[in-house]
């Protein structure tokens, strides 16, 4: 449970975990959401795979990620949005 | 091999058959209320349903996203287990601070709204999957 706290305590996270509630999106989708390097992004990925909020499949290159939360982490989601840093709002269309 | 999730449910199980078997033993012996073996026995079904409710949503660990279900039907299945959750959570509420009759048929209409509204969600995920296919 620790692991989920800590992914969901980033506001950068919790918008990814946001963007992927519309449907799966690849790595480099995600990351031309966010005005961060792509190691950054890769990171933020490893902590959200690592407390099971998302899983991946490979498609050739580039991996997909699908949202993959149970309904108490939902709810901590909704939560951590609301109360916590705010959450900064991204275009939800990639540039590519 | 007995899988964790099998592992789980006979857990469950056993603490829902154990639990219901003590309290009858202790309401026989007059050391609690007559009311307290069903109310005890539903709480825990209550819980366990809330237990599963949250688990509906989430794929198992090493499950393939892609069979596992297209994102539609992945967002139903989030549904069903949060309407499951709020009937799990009534029904445990119920038996826990009303009145036995009221109990009853407030958690049973809860149980029941929360499998209808979940069913009727994944009825339209599937009925949309199959009119993407048809499209396709």
């Amino acid at each position: 449970m620790n692991d989920v706290f800590k992914a969901l305590s980033d506001p950068t996270r919790r918008e990814v975990l946001r963007l992927l509630k519309s449907g799966p999106r690849s790595a480099g989708e995600l990351a031309d959401a966010f005005p961060v390097s792509r190691p950054t992004m890769s990171s933020h990925f490893n902590v959200l795979r690592a407390a099971g909020l998302v899983s991946t499949e490979k498609a050739g290159k580039s991996v997909i990620y699908h949202l993959n939360v149970s309904v108490l982490e939902e709810a901590l989601l909704g939560f951590a949005g609301a109360f916590g840093i705010a959450t900064r709002t991204v275009p939800t269309t990639s540039s590519n | 091999m007995i899988t964790r999730s099998i592992r789980g449910s006979l857990v469950l199980a056993a603490i829902l058959l154990g639990s219901a078997f003590g309290l009858s033993l202790l309401a026989d012996f007059n050391w609690v209320g007559p009311d307290m073996p069903d109310r005890v026995t539903q709480v825990i079904i209550g819980l366990v349903l809330v237990v599963f409710g949250n688990a509906t949503g989430k794929r198992e660990q090493d499950a393939d996203p892609v069979r596992d279900g297209n994102p539609a039907m992945m967002a139903a299945r989030r549904f069903f287990g949060l309407a499951l959750v709020l009937g799990g959570l009534v029904h445990a509420g119920a038996w826990l601070l009303a009145p036995l009759e009221l109990a009853n048929t407030v958690s049973m209409v809860a149980v029941i709204t929360a499998l209808a509204v979940g069913l009727a969600r994944i009825a339209l995920a599937v009925i949309g999957q199959s009119e993407t296919r048809g499209q396709g």
